[in-house]
């Protein structure tokens, strides 16, 4: 397996506040090779190499290095200290705007920018009716860039950068941007490079994304690797990790009285065997423990929800509907269990939510959510599987 | 090194200068025509200083020859002092390496005023003026030494200007000053004794010196002078791009 990428114990440090006296002192510290000047680490001692065929994503919360890291990869910023090897044609899916001159139209921009990233004349004519038409600009290609809409913008740049056929493409939230039929398009379109052996190397929030594009993630915390392996792996210890801050910060909220409120005080997706799990392999069982709280001895109603990322709601259902009442526990707490044999949701991701409801099941008083993911061996299209037979 | 992305970006710097404008590429040959006029008014009519101080030659041509090679250097100068700000957006966001864009602008200037400097010398001769065609063999070969002395001395200051946000008050002026002082209006004869430290010394007043006796005298050869300003150029040259290297990794901590 060719390695197209290998980083030695990179680090970054940015001097703090620069003002005009303190820049000229920074000079002479350079041509010195002293370094005095307070300095901020924002990435230490990172490890990295990547090899052709094996895409890596990269996450981490927002300040953790992670867009600096992308940057020293692709050599716009030189590493402090640390050594960079590139092996390989290389791409970036950032900054997808960049350098192109507004008053010239889309046509003409397709050849600064092509020839910006290094590409030759006759290259980029050999390529391009392939970025035109992935563009999706039609007409539009040959007004001048300055009319055209941000999404479109992004389309062309989109565009000219997958036609450098680069081995290793690194992106950063790409694909948050433009309208979502060119999402699915770029989705495509990273699929099918990725089918034809290319190499990805992403940035992102989506722990769906990177878990269904990357066999490998990497997660930067405070400028360093803090873990790195198997996706499923990572982005899970990832998410709890977000769970107990959140929950943490929640604690510290909830220590100030509020009794006047039915609560949800915990939400907990169980597998067949009573483990903490948000994350399925089909067929599956789930099983879903709620905990509600009430202030006034009175039993709350329990509701839950299934909503897919995208906010589609696929299911809901009350305690109050189905007559059932709650186990007691401690304290004013009611206890709610909810089973779903062999759920038939297709895979991604979704989002589970409890809802505590006043007694009387009429308003809606506190919520609590829970991401889980399934994946499955399937083709199937949609949310559920419905039972269906061919006659 | 001159790839694709260098390629482009002389392109865009050659398109820059005349961009948007009615006259377009007209501005090519106006501007520099229009500038030789007036100073010719200047110093020739009005001043009257006709002497150029060889025996046949006329101010305008006298001052055409030295003028071209300045407004080349100077302009080049002037313009690497902001660069890297300028440019700083495609700097942060794409992976060109941003001495490109320097070059391109160095490159770009110099290409403009060797293209004009060849027009005007042929406009000049028909207009009556004593040229020494055989003279012109040394004008590719001098406007390259002068390329790479001035793209020497752009990479300092343009590395230094990033970090010390003076030069740009600094550099206009010394480019300003550094006109005056160098035989490019005046003829050299006409300066006083105890002052001709300011052109003995200074290298590029030595091959304005080259150029016109090519030009205006017919002599191709060389003087020791020229001989020396190759290494001196070379020597800038390296320690431009040296201090450049050095100093481009920090660019993006400061700007």
């Amino acid at each position: 397996m060719k390695q197209l990428l290998q980083l030695n114990n990179v680090s970054k440090r940015y001097p703090l506040r620069l003002t005009s006296a303190s820049k000229l002192l920074y000079l002479f510290e350079i041509l010195l090779g002293k370094g005095r000047h307070k300095q901020k680490t924002v990435l230490s001692d990172i490890n990295l190499e990547v090899h052709a065929g094996r895409s890596i994503g990269i996450i981490g919360s927002n300040g953790a290095g992670k867009s600096t890291l992308l940057k020293i990869i692709s050599g716009i910023i030189e590493p402090s200290s640390g050594s960079v090897r590139r092996n390989c044609k290389l791409a970036m899916l950032i900054e997808l705007g960049a350098g192109f001159d507004d008053s010239k139209t889309g046509y003409e921009n397709i050849f600064i920018k092509s020839q910006l990233l290094g590409m030759s004349r006759a290259e980029v004519r050999q390529r391009l009716n392939d970025i035109i038409e992935f563009s999706g600009l039609g007409d539009n290609i040959h007004d001048p860039v300055r009319h055209y809409s941000s999404g479109m913008v992004i389309r062309l740049g989109f565009s000219i950068c997958t036609a450098v056929s680069p081995e290793l493409l690194i992106t950063d939230e790409v694909l948050a941007v433009g309208d979502e039929s060119f999402q699915k398009r770029c989705i495509k379109w990273i699929d099918g490079y990725l089918k034809n052996g290319g190499t990805l190397l992403m940035v992102s929030h989506s722990m769906y994304l990177i878990s269904r594009l990357c066999p490998h993630t990497v997660w930067i915390k405070d400028g360093k690797v803090h873990l790195e392996g198997e996706s499923h792996q990572v982005t899970q210890a990832y998410l709890s990790w977000h769970q107990e801050q959140r929950s943490a910060g929640q604690k510290q909220a909830s220590e100030q009285p509020d009794d006047g409120h039915y609560q949800v005080k915990s939400l907990r997706c169980l597998d067949g065997a009573g483990n903490d799990q948000n994350w399925f392999q089909q067929p599956a069982d789930i099983e879903l423990e709620i905990i509600l709280s009430a202030p006034d001895g009175r039993a709350p109603v329990a509701g839950i929800s299934i909503v897919r990322v995208d906010r589609v709601a696929v299911y809901g259902i009350t305690s109050e509907q189905d007559q059932i009442e709650p186990t007691p526990g401690a304290q004013g707490e009611y206890i709610y269990r909810l089973r779903f044999p062999d759920i038939q949701l297709l895979p991604g991701k979704y989002q589970l939510r409890a809802h505590a409801l006043d007694p009387e099941g009429m308003r809606v008083c506190d919520n609590r959510s829970l991401d889980i993911t399934f994946t499955a061996q399937t083709m199937e299209v949609g949310m559920v599987r419905l039972r269906h037979e061919w006659v | 090194m001159f790839n694709a992305t260098l390629k482009q970006l002389l392109y865009s710097e050659l398109q820059e200068n005349f961009k948007e404008t009615i006259l377009a590429r007209f501005w090519f040959i106006l501007e520099p025509v229009l500038i030789t006029l007036v100073y010719v008014f200047v110093f020739a009519t009005i001043l009257g200083s006709r002497d150029t101080g060889i025996a046949g030659v006329n101010y305008p041509e006298f001052l055409v020859i030295g003028l071209w090679p300045w407004l080349a250097i100077s302009r080049s100068i002037g313009g690497s002092v902001g660069l890297v700000k300028q440019k700083s957006s495609l700097i942060k966001k794409l992976n060109i390496r941003s001495e490109l864009f320097l070059y391109a602008r160095t490159i770009a200037q110099f290409l403009i005023y060797t293209a004009t400097f060849f027009i005007v010398l042929l406009v000049l001769s028909q207009l009556g003026a004593n040229i020494y065609f055989a003279g012109l063999l040394v004008v590719l070969p001098v406007f390259l030494l002068l390329w790479v002395f001035t793209n020497g001395i752009a990479l300092i200051i343009s590395s230094l200007a990033v970090f010390i946000d003076d030069f740009k008050v600094i550099v206009p002026l010394f480019l300003t000053l550094a006109f005056f002082l160098m035989p490019i209006i005046w003829p050299a004869h006409l300066l006083p004794e105890h002052l001709s430290f300011l052109i003995d010394y200074n290298p590029l007043a030595v091959m304005l010196d080259y150029l016109r006796a090519a030009l205006l005298q017919g002599q191709l050869l060389p003087q020791r002078g020229v001989l020396y300003f190759i290494p001196l150029s070379l020597l800038l040259y390296v320690l431009g791009r040296l201090l450049y290297r050095r100093l481009s990794r920090y660019f993006l901590d400061v700007v």
